[in-house]
C-alpha cells in the first residue's frame, strides 16, 4: 500500500508549547482524522506539512517526495481547506478561478463551474456573500478542479451547521471512492469522524497518544464504571481520567487492562469519550 | 438490498452492516452467487470508513457467508444459507439449554417439559 | 509564464477592488500642477501618494487571512516576494508616467515651457523617491504585517516633508527649484537607474530573508 503522506518524528518548540515527536502515515485512498482538543498541535502539524511552519526536527514526505526539497511539485497535488475562507471578500467566483488557474496547470474550468452548480453557489456571488458552509464548498470545489490527490482540511467543520457537516462527509466519501485520493482532516468535533474516518491520529498537548485504524482506536479503550468502594488502588492505577461522584466512579480503561472479573461492567467508548478522559488524565498529571 | 447504519448507538458500525447482510441472505433478498457492492462504493453510500466496510466483509467471509474473488468482487457464498442455518441452530440449542436449566430450577420434571415443549411447538408451527 | 509574473497577477487581483480609489487620489497631484505650474511638485506628490498605497496588498492579505492561501500555493516564497515587488513597482512607475504625461499636457495648456531633459530629469528623481519610499516600507510590512507595521505607512509622508526641507535648505526656495542641473546627460540617467536598482535589490533581499524565516 502506498503512503500518500508520511510524517516522521516531527517536533517543534514554541515559547509556550511543544509539538513532540509526531509520527504517522496516511495510505492512498483513505481518510485520516487528526484529533485532539484545541491547542494540541493539529494546525502546527498541518502547517509543517505545507511548509508554512519550519519544524525543529523530523521529516515529511508527500507522495513519497520530501516536502521541502520538492515543495512546489508536491503542492500542485495538494488541496487545502481551512475553517474559513482565504479569498478576498470582494472576489466573485470568476476572480477565484482566475487566482487559482494562474498556479495550477491542470485546472479544469469545466469541473469548477459544474462543481459550483452542484454546490448551488451562484456565479455572480461574492465571497463575502457566501455562508460558511458555502465558503467551505467553494474551497473544496477549487481543490477538485485541479484534481488534488491529497486533501488537507484544518477544522473544516467548526462553525458549520449539521446539514453542511453531513454534506461535507458525503463529499469526502465520494472523493476517496476511486481509491486514488486521500484526506487528512483535523477536527475537535470528533462525531464527524466517528463514521467516516479510516485512520485516527490523536495528539494531546503536543504529544502523540495514538495513530492507527479507527476501529483499533475505539476498541483499544472501554468505559468502566462502578461502585466507589470497589475502586481499589490497583484498579485506579489502570484507569484513565477517573471521575468520582457521590455514588460511584467512571473512567476510561485500556481494553487489555480490563480485569477478568469486570469484563461485563464495561461499555464501548466513543472517540469523544476517549478524548475527554485522556485530556482529563493529562491535566491531572500536569497538576501533580 | 437495503443497508442502513445508525450513529445512535446500535453497536459498532461494522456489526450493523454484518447483521443486515446476514438478514438479507436469510430473507432470500440476497441469493448465493449474488454480487455485493464494492467496498468503496458501499462505504461511500453509507458515508462510513472504507476500513469499516472491509472489516464487515472480512468477518463475513471468515464466517463463511461471503466469498471474495480477486478482481471480481465479493459474492454471497454458495453455502451461505446453510452456514446461517447452522449458526441459527447452534443458537437455538444454547437457548434451549438455558430454558431447560430454568425449568429444572423451577422443579419441572422431564415429562412436564416435553409436554410444554410440544405445546409451544404446536403454537409456533401451526398457528 | 514566469512564476513571479503569476504571483504579480495574483497580487493584481487583490488590488482590483481598490483601483478606482487609487486613480481618484492621483487626481490630486494634477491639481497641484494646475495651480502651481511646476512639474516637480506635482510629480513628487504623485510618487508619495503611490508609495502610500504600497501597504494595500499587505492589508488585503491580512484582512482576509490570505497568508494561508499564499502558504499552500505551489509557488516559492521568493517568487511570491518578487511578484509583490513587481506589482507595486509596475503600478508606481505606471502612475508616474501617466501623471507626467497629463501634467505636461496641463502645463502646455497653461503655456509654460517644458523641455524634454527637464521631464526626464524630474521623472528620474521622482522615481528614485518612490523607490526609497516603497523599498523601505515593503520589508517592514513583511516583518510586522500591515496592522502592526502601519507606522511604515508614514514613510512616504515623512520622506516627502524631509525631502522638501532639505531642498529648501539647499536652494532656499522650492518654487524656483530649477531642475536645470539635471541636464540630459547619459551619465546622470545611468546613475539614476543604478541608484534605483541598488535600492530595489537591497529591499528585495531583506524581504526574502524575512519571509524565509517567518511562520504563518
Amino acid at each position: 500500500m502506498n503512503n500518500m503522506l508520511e510524517v516522521t518524528a516531527l517536533s517543534k518548540t514554541y515559547a509556550d508549547f511543544t509539538l513532540d515527536n509526531i509520527t504517522f502515515s496516511l495510505p492512498e485512498g483513505f481518510i485520516m482524522g487528526l484529533i485532539g482538543p484545541n491547542g494540541s498541535g493539529k494546525t502546527t502539524t498541518i502547517k509543517s506539512i505545507l511548509n508554512m511552519v519550519e519544524p525543529d526536527s523530523g521529516s515529511i514526505t508527500v507522495f513519497g517526495k520530501d516536502n521541502l526539497a520538492q515543495e512546489q511539485e508536491i503542492k500542485r497535488d495538494i488541496g487545502v481547506v481551512f475553517d474559513n475562507s482565504y479569498f478576498v471578500d470582494e472576489w466573485n467566483m470568476a476572480d477565484v478561478e482566475k487566482a487559482y488557474s494562474l498556479f495550477y496547470t491542470g485546472w479544469s474550468s469545466k469541473t469548477y463551474w459544474s462543481m459550483l452548480t452542484k454546490f448551488r453557489i451562484a456565479k455572480e456571488k461574492r465571497v463575502k456573500e457566501l455562508s460558511k458552509g458555502m465558503q467551505m464548498k467553494l474551497m473544496l470545489a477549487c481543490a477538485f478542479s485541479y484534481d488534488a490527490k491529497l486533501l488537507i482540511l484544518d477544522e473544516p467543520t467548526s462553525g458549520l451547521d449539521p446539514v453542511s457537516r453531513d454534506e461535507l462527509l458525503e463529499i469526502l466519501s465520494g472523493y476517496i471512492e476511486d481509491g486514488r485520493h486521500s484526506v487528512l482532516f483535523s477536527t475537535h468535533i470528533t462525531s464527524d469522524l466517528e463514521k467516516i474516518a479510516d485512520y485516527i491520529t490523536y495528539i494531546n498537548l503536543g504529544k502523540m497518544i495514538f495513530t492507527g485504524s479507527k476501529e483499533d482506536f475505539v476498541e483499544g479503550y472501554r468505559i468502566v464504571s462502578g461502585d466507589k468502594k470497589n475502586l481499589t488502588p490497583d484498579l485506579e492505577n489502570l484507569l484513565i481520567g477517573v471521575r468520582t461522584f457521590a455514588t460511584g466512579y467512571e473512567a476510561l480503561i485500556r481494553t487489555q487492562d480490563v480485569p477478568e472479573n469486570m469484563q461485563t461492567d464495561t461499555l464501548q467508548a466513543t472517540i469523544d469519550d476517549i478524548v475527554v478522559f485522556v485530556s482529563r488524565q493529562a491535566e491531572k498529571e500536569a497538576m501533580r | 438490498m437495503k443497508i442502513v447504519v445508525s450513529n445512535n448507538y446500535e453497536g459498532p458500525i461494522y456489526e450493523q452492516i454484518k447483521r443486515q447482510i446476514i438478514q438479507a441472505i436469510l430473507s432470500d433478498e440476497l441469493a448465493p452467487g449474488d454480487t455485493l457492492p464494492s467496498l468503496r462504493s458501499l462505504a461511500k453510500e453509507l458515508k462510513v470508513g472504507v476500513l469499516t466496510v472491509n472489516r464487515a466483509y472480512t468477518e463475513l467471509e471468515n464466517e463463511g457467508y461471503l466469498q471474495t474473488v480477486q478482481g471480481r468482487g465479493c459474492f454471497v457464498a454458495e453455502k451461505s444459507s446453510e452456514t446461517i442455518k447452522t449458526h441459527l441452530l447452534d443458537e437455538a440449542k444454547s437457548l434451549m439449554d438455558q430454558a431447560l436449566q430454568k425449568a429444572r430450577k423451577a422443579g419441572t420434571t422431564e415429562e412436564e417439559i416435553c409436554t410444554l415443549f410440544q405445546e409451544q411447538c404446536r403454537r409456533i408451527y401451526h398457528e | 509564464m514566469n512564476l513571479s509574473v503569476k504571483c504579480m497577477k495574483l497580487d493584481y487581483l487583490l488590488l482590483k477592488p481598490y483601483l478606482k480609489s487609487m486613480l481618484l487620489v492621483l487626481l490630486v497631484p494634477l491639481l497641484i500642477t494646475f495651480f502651481t505650474g511646476t512639474l516637480f511638485e506635482g510629480l513628487s506628490f504623485a510618487a508619495t501618494v503611490m508609495a502610500m498605497t504600497t501597504g494595500y496588498t499587505f492589508s488585503v492579505v491580512e484582512k482576509n487571512s490570505m497568508e494561508r492561501f499564499y502558504g499552500f500555493l505551489p509557488a516559492k516564497k521568493s517568487a511570491l516576494v518578487a511578484g509583490r515587488y513587481l506589482i507595486i513597482f509596475a503600478m508606481g512607475f505606471l502612475a508616474l508616467l501617466i501623471t507626467l504625461g497629463v501634467q505636461a499636457f496641463i502645463l502646455r495648456f497653461k503655456n509654460s515651457a517644458l523641455t524634454l531633459p527637464e521631464m526626464i530629469g524630474t521623472f528620474l528623481l521622482c522615481a528614485i523617491l518612490f523607490c526609497i519610499y516603497a523599498g523601505v516600507q515593503i520589508p517592514g510590512y513583511y516583518r510586522f504585517g500591515s496592522i502592526k507595521g502601519k507606522m511604515f505607512m508614514f514613510v512616504p509622508t515623512v520622506g516627502f516633508l524631509l525631502f522638501y526641507y532639505i531642498v529648501r535648505l539647499l536652494m532656499g526656495d522650492t518654487n524656483g527649484f530649477n531642475l536645470g542641473f539635471l541636464q540630459n546627460s547619459a551619465l546622470l540617467l545611468l546613475g539614476g537607474v543604478g541608484v534605483m536598482a541598488i535600492i530595489i535589490v537591497l529591499s528585495v533581499t531583506a524581504s526574502i530573508q524575512i519571509v524565509q524565516k517567518k511562520s504563518v
